[in-house]
Parts: structure tokens; C-alpha cells; sequence
């Protein structure tokens, strides 16, 4: 079985690492921004209706 | 035997083909008094030019390879001034609101600024080539080399036209258009610096056809997509 | 604007348990592969990324087309989740690929035919972007939007052609001979297993957040509206 492995695989587990990290943190990132943007639309849209009240 | 005489209906193609050249007409005959836009453009396209000159310092061989990556280059930035000038001027005078109302097919515009868009496009390609091969001391006349040069101008004036239609009613205006144009004309970039470097340097043409296939390609699906839409994007 | 579906909160978790199911294969199921090590594991999820990009896509597209047939804005609210959400996806595929490369090819980035049509079709999404953000009239917006959606998707396909036209007849400088088969390396069944889990969940991860941006999308429109009302 070992002469499939003519040597060791190459140490690569940095990039491993990295790779995984920037898939968790763009898709961590998009999912704030989609957060952070539904509130501050929120706090817009109650404004807005208070503003409607008010004109009634 | 009726005596009647029977008036020819005016065919709805032949209106239509009628309306076409008078909208490319107009932009023509208006640019051959002012000369505003050709002027503009021409000049665009030698001080680019002269740029890549600083640019690259070439030696005749490597410069043999580059000749048609600045050509392509350099009618891209110029075809983009053209462009937006046209349909900048257009709205501005309100021809295009004139149009609009007038009975006439939105796909007549369309054809009627792409053929004036190609025109002044091709007319300062026309101007560059030879300048280019003074400036470079390189022969670059050959039939090939037109027919690429046609081909991709169509192909990006087609899309060109459309895009600048959107552009112009943005607010950034003159900005959008690059950035909406030059993704999509990928193809045709591509196409046409290497089919035109094939030319050049005389390669076999078995082996630039692939290029000229591409570029064909892409001119009859665009245009059929550009005259397709272009009716929503003028709607008001 | 109604309160979280149940489904759509279902559809949250589902998407974080699967999420850690794929990882945990990813690390300790899936082997490592002899000629890359480590790094060769991204591979499934750059995939997997990639697959659910090109969904975004093509939903992206489909919905143009019908906003253009039927001028229903909602159609224009899932064309833009659908560019916005293709747009990270790709993202993720366009710098883990990058990331792939050094190692292996050393280089950060090859001029192969998906990578680089990738590269150019996150920019056509950002010129979306920036074309609808100069626009003010909602429907004018979502008309132009549909065209230039229709435009872009057309030319993608033609992009990726050229490129790989230009590919074979110049052969890549760079490294190994066949970068476009994924680095060639032999696939196990249980890297076969992994890499379709992957794809499975990020699936799923894509209907959770396509979901939830049409939502976000729709709070907008309403917004929107009520600004439109109270300043006549």
C-alpha cells in the first residue's frame, strides 16, 4: 500500500486553513451585512410609518 | 376591366428600412458639418496611441506581437467616446424624445444609431491604421485584417449602442458605459486581437477561422438581442 | 412586513447543522490526497460554490426574462437577490481557487478559462449593481436591470469560449499540464462522497439566504413605496 506514496504529501495544511477560513468569514460577512441592512430598513419603515400617522 | 387606379401600399419594410436611414442620416450629415465628434475621437485615438508608445518600449519584434493588442485597445477607448457622445447629444436635444414620438419603429432607432454609431467608428479606425503604420514603420494593410476590424466593430457598436441608451439615462452618465460595456465585449476583444494578429502575421487561415466564427457569432446573437430589448430600454 | 416564515427559520438551522456536517467530512472523512496534501480539500468546497454561483446565475437570468414578459416587480426583487447572492458565491470560488493555486501551481492566479470567466462575470454583477444604484425610478431600475442581465448572461458563455479557445492555442505558461481538470488528481469515493455532500449543502445555503435576501428585497420595495406616497 505505502508504494502509492512514493514520499510524504507536501505540507499544505496552511492553505487548507486559509481557504476554509475566507469561505467562513465572506459568508459570515454577507450574512451581517444582510442583518445590519434589514434593521437599519426597519428602523426606515417605522419611521416612515410614524410619519404617515402623524399626516393623517 | 375596373379603371381604378391602385395605389401601391407602402410596404412596412420599406418604411421601416426609410426610417432607418434617415435616423442614421441625421447623425451623419450633422457630424459632417460640425465634425465635433470624429474630431474628438480621432484625437482620443493618436494621443492613446502615442501613450503606448511611452508605455512600451517595444522593439520591432515585440512589437510585431503587440500591434493589434493596442490597436484593439485603442479603438475601444475611442469607440467608447463615440458612443456616449452620440446618445448623450441625442437626449440632450431631445431628439430622442422626437423620435419616440414619432410612428416609427423603436428597432429603426436602434438600427439608425448603430449604423451612424459604426460609421464614425470605422472612419477613425480608417484614419489610425495608417498612421499607425507610419509611426511603426509596419505594413499593416491587409484584407484580413479590415474584414476582423469590421466584424468587431459591429459586434461592439451592436452592444455599444444599446448599453449607452441605459448609460445616458443613469445618473453617472458617461461613466456607466465602460463599465457596463467592456465585461460583455470580452468575446469580442478576444476574438478580434487574435484573428487580427493572424492577419498580420500571416498565419494560416484555417487557423484564424475559429476567431472569425466567434466573432460572427457573437455580432448575430447581440444584434438580434440589442434590437430585441431595445425597445425597453427607451420606453418612457 | 410578516415575522420570519417557520419554514425559512427550519431552512436557518438545517443549513448550520448541515454546514457542520459537511466540515466536519471535510476534515476527517475525506483522505489526504498524496500529491497536493492538504490544501487539495478545498477543492469541495470551491466547488461546491461554484455550483450554487452558477444557480444564482442562472436564476438571475430566468428572472429577467420574466420580469421582461410580465413587468411584475417581484421578478426584479429575485433577479437582484439572486445577482447579489451569485456574486458572494463566486467570491468565495474566485479566492479559494486563488488560494489553490499558490500551492500547487505556484501561482496566485492562472489565466484558466472558469477562473478568469468568473472573474469577469463578478464584475459584470458589480456593473448591475452600479447601473441600478444610479437609477431612480423603480421600474425604469428593473427594466434596465432585466436587459443588462439578459446582455451579461448571454455573454458569459461566449466569454468562457473565447478564452479557452485562446488557452488552447497557447498553451499556459504556468505550471501543470491540464489546470483545467481540477489538478488532476484521482478521485476516492469518499472525496466523490464529500464533494457531492458539499454541493448538497450549499445548496441548501443557497435557498436559506436567496430566501431571506427576496425578503430583504421585498422590505425594500415597501419602504420604497411609502417614501414615493409621502412625498406627494
Amino acid at each position: 500500500m505505502s508504494l502509492l506514496f512514493l514520499q510524504d504529501p507536501p505540507d499544505t495544511f496552511r492553505y487548507f486553513y486559509a481557504g476554509y477560513a475566507v469561505i467562513f468569514l465572506v459568508l459570515t460577512f454577507y450574512v451581517i451585512s444582510l442583518i445590519v441592512r434589514w434593521n437599519n430598513l426597519r428602523r426606515e419603515l417605522d419611521a416612515l410609518e410614524d410619519l404617515e400617522k402623524e399626516s393623517k | 376591366m375596373s379603371t381604378t387606379v391602385v395605389r401601391n401600399k407602402p410596404s412596412a419594410f420599406g418604411s421601416f428600412l426609410r426610417a432607418v436611414g434617415a435616423i442614421a442620416w441625421k447623425d451623419l450629415a450633422a457630424e459632417l458639418r460640425s465634425r465635433e465628434l470624429l474630431s474628438a475621437m480621432l484625437v482620443f485615438a493618436l494621443l492613446v496611441i502615442l501613450i503606448f508608445n511611452f508605455a512600451l518600449e517595444l522593439d520591432v519584434k515585440t512589437r510585431a506581437t503587440i500591434t493589434s493588442g493596442v490597436l484593439w485597445v485603442t479603438f475601444a477607448f475611442a469607440g467608447t467616446l463615440g458612443l456616449n457622445r452620440s446618445m448623450a447629444v441625442e437626449k440632450d436635444r431631445g431628439c430622442l424624445d422626437g423620435l419616440l414620438l414619432a410612428p416609427v419603429d423603436r428597432s429603426a432607432i436602434y438600427f439608425g444609431k448603430v449604423i451612424s454609431n459604426l460609421a464614425f467608428m470605422l472612419i477613425v479606425e480608417a484614419i489610425v491604421l495608417p498612421v499607425y503604420s507610419i509611426l511603426y514603420n509596419t505594413n499593416l494593410f491587409s484584407l484580413g485584417l479590415v474584414g476582423v476590424i469590421l466584424l468587431g466593430s459591429i459586434g461592439y457598436v451592436a452592444v455599444g449602442t444599446l448599453l449607452s441608451s441605459m448609460a445616458v439615462q443613469t445618473r453617472t452618465r458617461d461613466v456607466m458605459l465602460p463599465i457596463l460595456l467592456f465585461p460583455v465585449v470580452v468575446p469580442v476583444l478576444v476574438a478580434a486581437v487574435k484573428a487580427s494578429s493572424g492577419f498580420l502575421q500571416s498565419i494560416p487561415i484555417s487557423e484564424i477561422l475559429p476567431w472569425l466564427n466567434l466573432l460572427v457569432v457573437y455580432d448575430i446573437i447581440f444584434i438580434a438581442v440589442a434590437f430585441m430589448t431595445f425597445d425597453y430600454v427607451v420606453e418612457e | 412586513m410578516t415575522p420570519t416564515p417557520r419554514a425559512l427559520r427550519v431552512l436557518e438551522i438545517v443549513s448550520l447543522l448541515l454546514l457542520a456536517a459537511a466540515i466536519w467530512m471535510v476534515f476527517f472523512y475525506a483522505p489526504l490526497e498524496a500529491v497536493m496534501g492538504a490544501v487539495q480539500k478545498v477543492f469541495y468546497f470551491h466547488v461546491a460554490n461554484a455550483w450554487v454561483g452558477m444557480l444564482g446565475f442562472i436564476a438571475a437570468g430566468v428572472a429577467g426574462i420574466v420580469y421582461l414578459r410580465t413587468h411584475d416587480l417581484k421578478w426584479d426583487i429575485v433577479e437582484v437577490a439572486a445577482v447579489e447572492i451569485s456574486l458572494v458565491f463566486f467570491l468565495i470560488t474566485i479566492v479559494t481557487g486563488s488560494i489553490w493555486a499558490y500551492p500547487v501551481w505556484n501561482t496566485w492566479w492562472t489565466w484558466d478559462p472558469r477562473l478568469t470567466t468568473a472573474a469577469i462575470l463578478e464584475l459584470i454583477y458589480v456593473a448591475y449593481l452600479l447601473l441600478r444604484q444610479g437609477i431612480e425610478d423603480p421600474e425604469r431600475r428593473a427594466r434596465f436591470g432585466a436587459v443588462y442581465t439578459l446582455i451579461g448572461a448571454l455573454s458569459v458563455p461566449l466569454t468562457f469560449m473565447s478564452i479557452r479557445l485562446f488557452r488552447t492555442i497557447h498553451p499556459v505558461v504556468i505550471g501543470a499540464a491540464n489546470p483545467g481538470a481540477q489538478g488532476s488528481f484521482d478521485m476516492t469515493p469518499k472525496m466523490l462522497q464529500t464533494m457531492l455532500f458539499a454541493i448538497a449543502v450549499f445548496s441548501i445555503i443557497f435557498i436559506t439566504l436567496f430566501w431571506h435576501r427576496i425578503r430583504f428585497g421585498r422590505l425594500q420595495q415597501t419602504v420604497e413605496q411609502l417614501k414615493l406616497k409621502l412625498s406627494q
